[in-house]
């Protein structure tokens, strides 16, 4: 049983399943794992994005700045108003008409004495861009700008050797900005001070307490894994800016992939399962029948085995031992055929194709026992063919045989269905016959020899005249069969001298005294 | 079959190839006919001005076409351009200049040219419409480009800086802005130097207390806030050039080569003597410098 290939590859099934089922529990729990790593290394990459794309729209508004700076026109009406002392309407309006469509949100121009040359409205601006000028000369800063940043660039314009003053050019960073960056980052900007949320695109965040708690930033009731955005030149006493991801959002992408886990699992092992049963049950079928046809085989039998459509191995080997068996079966065929040939040529005689001699002693015990068993008469009518030696010797053997021949069809027409015809010796011929009286047989015997009397023998344009002498007896089924076939042959080989002897063409019976006849012997033409 | 097939291909490349040169070569000669055909001239954007204004009665008059460059002169087309298109004139291809200033003697020497006068031309002193000083002595204009004078007030204005705004151009020819003074080492230095008339007219307009000078010929827009003030009482006119109480001109010229065609002179001719010229001439407050010729009363 253990040792069958349908066990083997049930177990085989059984134990990829566990495998299969053992390897996704783990993806499943090393992936949760992973997922959650990677989420964070997503934060921190999308925050170094964030930070990428500040850096470019610093250089942006950098290089604005310095495309102001070295229009030499600039140059030329900030050298009237530092030098000349002319008033600034004049830089505005060529800043205006040539630089109004810079996409900033404020631009100054200011003197080295501070004097603000353009730009007059935003005097918050000269004061941050003279205090930054005044620790750094960093090229870009930020500043606080209500609840939100503000990123500076600002470059020197010099005229003829002498540095005249900068221009500055910023950008805001507020809830527009926010908007537009979450956009692409998938997350949540907020723009924190003094650990209070200043602004947010996460709608309500605004006036929420800022405090990190291990890392996560709760907000209404949600966690949020955070980062910080690096803003280049800004100080601590400024807003912060940070970039979150909802926990929620990750652990809803985290139950989607453990469904999507879950029904890869099941769909797996359903799919092994069900492929593992397909092998089953197409390598074990036909296994299966091989082994109880090859049983049969050995015990002797040989089954029709029908072929298969199959073209893998299983099926070749299938169809091939089914050819054998058709084979084999074709053998035994012609085995049994010749077989029963040799047994028919053993019981009967080969020119008259009656029963022999040797079939009479064998049929002749089993006839003894039946007669016997319903209490009936077992007849012997003994024929001879009257002056056989003669036609032999005028006709030549050869119509003696034909005359054999015709005695022999005749003796099949004539008697019954369960009668038995022998030919015992060369012109010598008996029927065994079961009856319930003597009579029956005395007139089958009549009948015989009436019948070929009637019926002469034609032998290519000759026709020979036949009769023949009948002796009947019956068997004594007191006597065992040997015996009584010996007793019988002898009573009805009387019986027939009696017929020779009393002229020939004559049936004679012999009796026993204690059936009709008053004696021991009873010769009846 | 595939050697055929190339000789195919071939034929139909070479017929594509030649009808496209032969098309290209039409064009060509057509492009080329109407240049032949035609008196090309170049050069100080004034004068294209007037060249332009009189190019109807010019074709007219040498029955030739005009081609004429020099709207703009900031695209490297200028008095120089005019010299250049002077020298280049040949048979078939005659060409002539015009210049927005005198020539010296050794640059037509040099150069080998006829110079032709056209008109004098005053050289306007501009100032912001705001500024309410409208009449600045010679001596007022001189210090002031100079730098003696530094604020308005100074010559009756607002006490406001003056920005001095000059385009000094063709700086070794005679004439023109020499005729405020007579070097450019003797102007200001704190001023704005610019390199078209557009542009000094555009300073002008955005600096309110700023000061100018450019040629009469220019056709200043209707919002421009920029006006020619008087000079010692007397305003920038043809009348006053003639009469020598305008002090600040230039001298406007058409020049040829040595060997000008005849239909070249005739160009020029009917611009120095036309009576179209003299329509221009008024608008733009030119003193022709040639007598009109006599016009038929025919027509």
């Amino acid at each position: 049983m253990l040792s069958t290939y349908r066990f083997r590859l049930i177990a085989y099934t059984i134990l990829l399943v566990a495998f299969l089922t053992a390897t996704l529990v783990y993806t499943y729990i090393y992936s949760r794992n992973v997922i959650l790593e990677e989420a964070e290394n997503s934060v921190t990459n999308t925050a170094l994005l964030l930070n990428g794309n500040i850096e470019m729209e610093e250089n942006e508004l950098l290089h604005y700045a310095e495309i102001v700076r070295d229009d030499l026109r600039i140059k030329e009406y900030v050298f009237m108003i530092v030098k000349v002392g002319t008033d600034e309407e004049a830089l505005e309006s060529l800043y205006s008409r040539h630089y109004g469509w810079l996409p900033v949100k404020r631009r100054i121009i200011l003197g080295n004495n501070g004097r603000v040359l353009l730009g007059s409205e935003h005097q918050d601006l000269a004061r941050a861009l003279v205090n930054h000028l005044e620790i750094s000369s960093k090229p870009i800063f930020y500043t606080q700008s209500g609840k939100g940043l503000e990123m500076i660039t600002w470059a020197p314009i010099s005229y003829q050797g002498s540095r005249l003053g900068v221009v500055a050019l910023t950008h805001a960073i507020d809830n527009v900005w926010l908007k537009k960056h979450q956009q692409y980052s998938g997350g949540y900007l907020f723009i924190e001070n003094d650990s209070v949320i200043l602004q947010s695109s996460l709608p309500g965040a605004e006036g929420e307490k800022f405090e990190l708690n291990s890392g996560l930033l709760d907000v209404n009731e949600e966690s949020y894994q955070i980062r910080p955005i690096v803003l280049g030149g800004s100080n601590d006493n400024i807003a912060h800016l940070w970039y979150g991801v909802s926990m929620r959002d990750l652990l809803e992408k985290l139950e989607r992939h453990s469904r999507i886990v879950l029904l890869l699992t099941l769909s797996g092992a359903f799919a092994i399962l069900w492929m593992g049963l397909i092998i089953v049950r197409n390598f074990n079928r036909p296994l299966t029948e091989l082994i109880h046809i090859t049983r049969a085989v050995a015990n002797g039998n040989l089954p029709v085995m029908n072929q298969t459509q199959e073209k893998n191995e299983i099926g070749i080997l299938s169809n091939q031992f089914a050819e054998m068996l058709q084979a084999l079966r074709e053998k035994q065929e012609e085995i049994d055929r010749i077989h029963q040939e040799l047994e028919e040529s053993a019981i009967t005689d080969s020119l008259t194709k009656l029963h022999n001699r040797r079939y009479l002693q064998e049929i002749f015990p089993r006839l003894l026992a039946q007669a016997q068993r319903d209490h009936l008469f077992l007849s012997g009518i003994l024929l001879d063919l009257d002056h056989f030696k003669q036609i032999n010797d005028r006709h030549g053997h050869l119509a003696g045989d034909q005359c054999l021949t015709h005695l022999a069809h005749l003796l099949r027409e004539t008697s019954r269905a369960n009668d038995y015809v022998f030919r015992i010796g060369g012109e010598e011929f008996l029927i065994l016959s079961i009856n319930d009286s003597h009579e029956g047989s005395r007139l089958l015997a009549e009948k015989i020899r009436s019948s070929l009397e009637q019926s002469p023998t034609a032998f290519k344009d000759t026709i020979i005249p036949i009769t023949t002498s009948i002796g009947v007896s019956h068997a004594d089924t007191s006597l065992p069969p040997d015996e009584g076939l010996t007793n019988l042959l002898y009573n009805a080989d009387k019986a027939l001298y009696q017929a020779k002897t009393k002229g020939r063409n004559q049936v004679r019976m012999y009796l026993q005294m204690d059936d009709h006849a008053p004696s021991a012997w009873d010769y009846v033409s | 079959m595939l050697r055929s097939l190339a000789n195919r291909i071939s034929t139909v490349f070479f017929l594509l190839a030649g009808s496209m040169m032969l098309f290209g070569a039409t064009i060509t000669a057509k492009a080329d006919d109407s240049n032949e055909n035609a008196l090309m001239g170049a050069g100080a954007h004034f004068a294209w001005i007037v060249f332009d204004a009189l190019k109807e009665d010019l074709e007219r008059a040498t029955g030739r076409d005009t081609i004429l460059f020099g709207e703009n002169s900031m695209l490297g087309v200028g008095c120089n351009a005019g010299i250049k298109a002077a020298k280049q004139s040949t048979i078939g291809h005659e060409t002539f200049g015009f210049v927005c200033c005198p020539l010296s003697d050794e640059e037509i020497e040099k150069h080998q040219l006829i110079v032709y006068p056209l008109a004098k031309e005053p050289v306007l002193i501009l100032t912001h419409k705001s500024n309410p000083v409208d009449d600045l002595s010679v001596d007022q204009v001189k210090g002031i480009f100079r730098g003696d004078i530094l604020n308005w007030k100074e010559v009756g204005g607002n006490d406001e800086p003056i920005v001095l705004v000059t385009r000094l151009h063709c700086k070794k020819r005679p004439g023109h802005w020499k005729t405020i003074l007579p070097s450019d080492k003797e102007f200001r230095q704190e001023r704005l130097n610019v390199k078209s008339a557009s542009a000094m007219v555009q300073r002008i307009n955005d600096f309110k207390s700023a000061i100018g000078h450019t040629g009469s010929t220019w056709k200043f827009k209707h919002d421009d806030q920029v006006k020619a003030v008087k000079v010692g009482g007397v305003a920038p006119t043809a009348e006053n050039l003639k009469n020598g109480s305008y002090p600040f001109y230039r001298q406007m010229s058409a020049i040829t080569s040595r060997n000008p065609t005849p239909d070249v002179l005739k160009l020029i001719k009917e611009a120095q003597t036309g009576p179209a010229f003299r329509r221009v001439a008024e608008q733009y407050q030119l003193l022709p410098l040639n007598p009109m010729r006599q016009v038929s009363m025919k027509k």
